[in-house]
């Protein structure tokens, strides 16, 4: 197992790589530059600022640069926060964004897998059909129409909950955002979960453990939850990398100084060295969490286990 | 007379589907008595599974079950899931079909048994394990104690059985039900798992569930043959198989291949021997396939020549039917395909008409294939389900023969229906409206419509029912006299390729072992291995059973990643010597002439 896991970050460092170069020149064939917005900036100071960045060497040099220096674990300094470095500015988004993504994604685990697994074991009924009704409007609306009427509702009517601001993670403040997140993660979880349960429950392995005589109880958490969850394990992977590096959306609805707002903003401002530094960052949690999710995978499944 | 251990009566089973209900079982009558050993025989979509179903509680959501069924004069029908279950696998317990999908594959194994004993007994978890180790022993499996802590997938088929069966029996139950306990094992491992069978009879009050006369006729003192959920006859054994009234079970027992007797005329023309061996048509020499496989070990994974096709020469005359037998794995299947240039060979030559086909380039390969047509296993997967059976049939024209008019072709494609028994009402119909004897009927007019020199039969029937069966074998027969194609017929039943075949080869574990002539090989079998082979076939004739003594060969097929040395079989050859195992036997030509590789035949 750990033999195989090393092996698996091998493989990562030459997928990484490729990852950087093509990011690296795709941003530098969009139109601008990281100093157009600067209002009233004379071309000599313009022609400095481009010197003082490096950004008037040949390309090519530009990119053996930000190797070497990405080598040494410099991220490099911000093009448009002047004063700063990537690598401060990701160490101050990142566990906002975290802290929502991780929040709202085991928040959607639970509710969505016990959404689902009682869906599938109420098959057909009013209850299978109300759960994935739901379900289904969850994975419709978009967030930015859920996360406003919910600061609606929750702050504004009934005034329960701030409106918007981190105040250091304070749990009311978190409670709106996470809420919005996680409620399209419940739905996709909740119809992938039912989906895989109904399929386990028709195995022939289930009527052999019916045949033994065990309770039903018995018969659905020893064997049909385990291979009902693998779906849910491959759908994580990419979800928690995804929910951790941030929601434009979100963030920017409620005010939160996360990374993907940063993103955004980075690459609205041609901030290139930001987006390749987050992009590193999202790259190599979404290799991490891959790896997580194979040795889940082959723990649940032991056909499936690396040898 | 006693009270019967358990009382079917007018059982019934409805399913509601969305095209409306579908009666399984029809008022259905028996009783079962202790010490019998009753089989339920009948085609598939009898009723006779949904009959075992019922009886355990077991039928699907959608099924309506009525009647009464009592065992020891308790009603189980209907019965609430928590009386059920004091009774399910403690009282009576089942066996199923496929033992790869019926274990659950992500539990240990001895986590899988033990929970039967931690359901239905008082045994502490010492107590459970010593009586788990205890009855693997007792079904033969090997080193208990290591298979305990293994995940089925690393056990072979015939272990996986036995673990089944080891899972029944932990309890001591009065009644074993086995529901096509052996259809999904290899002929030898069948034979293993029928002689533990019997063996538990002296205890155990059995029903097995068939569509195989001859598991019935070794094993039974009872029968009852369904049909569409009905029983249509029921008796001792010896009245089933001598004295049958009901035109199904005679039907059936006419549809089974006797193995014991005389067979039908021979597949070619005239008598066997008569298609002109001196000019082959194919001739395959020295061939060999082999798949690198990966095995991991440490840091470094390396990867070892899996030989699934080694040194293979035999020849194919004009008109004339060759049989390749052997168990699953053995690599007939391979060898079909690399014949074919479906798949690439490691060495050795297939040479077709003269030409050696693996040196034609691809687009003149491709030319040549109007000459060679193939029918696989699976009928309905081998069929595009979008396609009309008028389309699937007309392609090798249109590829072909893009010449040809629309009337021309739709002509061929409807004498090449007729061949196969289709009327021009099937011409627009879609694969999955046919039954899979029809599908297979489809896929043989398609490989047939070119009139090819070579025709590669794999294992056409095997998913086939008997009568269904019966009537395939009757039309390759025909069509093969009528347009004097040579035939290539995989099987690993041999009573198939016993009707059918001019000359049979017997393959195991990617080499061949013996050749000869049909009716030498079956009078006189010279290979151990073939002898093996033809003694497991369940005869269907409950005293030839006791007659001829029956070769049960120990074990199972070795890892072809890591065969034994000198000879593949010797392993769980009775025959074996030193030599065996030192050396690779020669070919040698017998007196009645078969060619046979082995030191001692």
């Amino acid at each position: 197992m750990l033999s195989y896991a090393l092996r698996r970050l091998l493989v990562a460092v030459p997928t990484l790589f490729v990852i950087v170069t093509v990011s690296f020149f795709l941003i530098r064939v969009a139109p601008g530059g990281p100093f157009d917005l600067i209002p009233d900036l004379d071309p000599a100071a313009a022609e400095n600022l481009r010197k003082a960045y490096d950004l008037d060497k040949p390309l090519v040099q530009q990119y053996g640069n930000y190797l070497l220096r990405l080598a040494n674990g410099d991220l490099g300094p911000s093009l448009a926060y002047r004063d700063r470095n990537v690598a401060e500015l990701i160490a101050e988004g990142l566990p906002v964004s975290a802290q929502l993504g991780l929040t709202a994604i085991a928040v959607g685990l639970f509710f969505g897998m016990l959404c689902g697994i009682v869906a599938a074991l109420r098959k057909n009924t009013a209850v299978d059909f109300t759960i994935m009704a739901i379900a289904m409007t969850g994975v419709a609306i978009p967030t930015f129409v859920t996360a406003p009427l919910l600061t609606l509702f929750f702050g504004l009517y009934l005034g329960w909950l701030p409106l918007s601001g981190w105040n250091n993670g304070q749990f009311a403040h978190i409670v709106l955002p996470v809420v919005a997140l996680a409620l399209p993660t419940i739905a996709g979880i909740a119809r992938i979960t039912r989906g895989s349960m109904l399929e386990s429950l028709n195995a022939d392995y289930v009527r052999t453990a019916r045949a033994k005589g065990l309770p039903e109880w018995k018969v659905i958490a020893r064997h049909v939850l385990r291979p009902a969850c693998m779906p849910v394990v491959s759908y994580l992977g990419p979800a928690i990398a995804g929910a951790m590096t941030g929601s434009v959306v979100i963030e920017t609805i409620f005010g939160l100084p996360g990374i993907g707002r940063a993103f955004v903003e980075g690459a609205l401002n041609r901030d290139y060295s930001l987006i390749l530094g987050i992009v590193i960052i999202y790259a190599t949690l979404i290799i991490l969490l891959n790896l997580l999710a194979d040795i889940i995978y082959g723990y649940l499944d032991p056909r499936v286990r690396p040898k | 007379m006693s009270k019967p251990l358990l009382d079917c009566n007018n059982l019934r089973v409805r399913f509601t589907t969305r095209d409306g209900d579908v009666a399984a079982v029809n008022g259905v009558d028996f009783e079962v008595r202790r010490g019998d050993c009753l089989g339920i025989v009948g085609e598939s979509g009898s009723g006779k599974t949904q009959t075992a179903m019922a009886l355990m509680g077991l039928l699907a959501d959608n099924a309506v079950a009525s009647g009464s069924v009592r065992f020891r004069s308790e009603e189980l029908l209907n019965a609430r899931a928590e009386r059920l279950n004091r009774i399910r696998g403690r009282r009576i317990s089942m066996i199923f079909q496929d033992p790869m999908t019926s274990l659950t594959p992500f539990m240990r194994i001895g986590a899988q048994l033990g929970e039967v004993l931690e359901q239905h007994s008082e045994m502490s978890r010492e107590e459970a394990r010593a009586r788990v180790l205890e009855v693997l022993e007792i079904v033969q499996i090997p080193e208990p104690a290591r298979r305990f802590g293994m995940y089925p997938h690393q056990l072979s088929g015939g272990q996986r059985q036995r673990v089944m069966i080891a899972q029944a029996l932990l309890c001591e139950p009065d009644l074993l039900i086995a529901d096509e306990p052996t259809t999904a094992l290899d002929l030898t491992v069948q034979a293993q798992v029928l002689e533990f069978l019997k063996s538990l009879r002296v205890r155990t009050t059995i029903v097995i569930i068939t569509h195989d006369l001859g598991v019935v006729a070794g094993l039974c003192n009872r029968v009852m043959v369904m049909h569409a959920g009905r029983i249509v006859e029921k008796g001792t054994i010896g009245e089933i198989f001598h004295a049958a009234q009901h035109p199904r079970t005679r039907a059936m027992l006419a549809a089974l291949p006797r193995p014991d007797r005389e067979p039908g005329t021979p597949a070619s023309a005239g008598p066997p021997g008569s298609a002109d061996r001196s000019e082959a048509r194919l001739r395959v020499e020295k061939l060999k396939v082999q798949f690198p496989v990966r095995v991991h070990g440490g840091w470094r994974s390396r990867t070892v020549p899996l030989k699934a096709v080694d040194d293979v020469s035999f020849a194919v005359a004009k008109g004339e039917t060759v049989g390749i037998v052997g168990e699953s794995g053995c690599g007939k299947t391979t060898l079909s395909r690399a014949i074919l240039q479906l798949i690439g060979s490691t060495a050795g030559r297939i040479v077709w008409q003269g030409e050696e086909l693996a040196r034609l380039g691809r687009k003149a390969m491709n030319e040549r294939r109007r000459d060679l047509g193939i029918v696989f296993q699976d009928p309905l997967a081998s069929l595009n389900p979008r396609m009309t059976i008028g389309s699937i049939v007309a392609e090798p024209l249109r590829r072909f023969h893009p010449e040809m008019g629309g009337q021309k072709r739709e002509a061929e494609v409807l004498q090449a229906l007729r061949d196969v028994g289709l009327g021009p009402e099937f011409l627009n119909r879609y694969p999955h409206e046919f039954s899979g004897g029809q599908s297979q009927r489809v896929s043989i007019a398609r490989a047939m419509i070119l009139k090819p020199g070579l025709l590669i039969c794999d294992e056409p029937v095997s998913s086939l029912d008997g009568s269904t069966r019966a009537q395939v074998i009757r039309l390759l027969r025909d069509l093969q006299r009528k347009y004097r194609v040579a035939v290539i017929f995989i099987s690993h039943d041999l009573s198939v390729v016993r009707t059918l075949c001019d000359r049979i080869l017997v393959m195991y574990l990617g080499r061949l072992v013996e050749i000869a002539d049909r009716d030498t090989l079956f009078d006189s079998p010279s290979h151990p291995y073939t002898q093996a082979l033809i003694s497991a076939i369940p005869v269907p004739d409950p005293e030839a059973q006791g007659l001829g003594k029956r070769i049960i060969l120990t074990g199972e097929v070795p890892s072809p990643t890591d065969p034994p040395s000198g000879c593949v079989f010797r392993t769980r050859c009775p025959m074996a010597t030193e030599l065996c195992s030192e050396q690779l036997p020669d070919w040698r030509t017998l007196d009645n002439g078969a060619r046979v590789a082995c030191h001692h035949a």
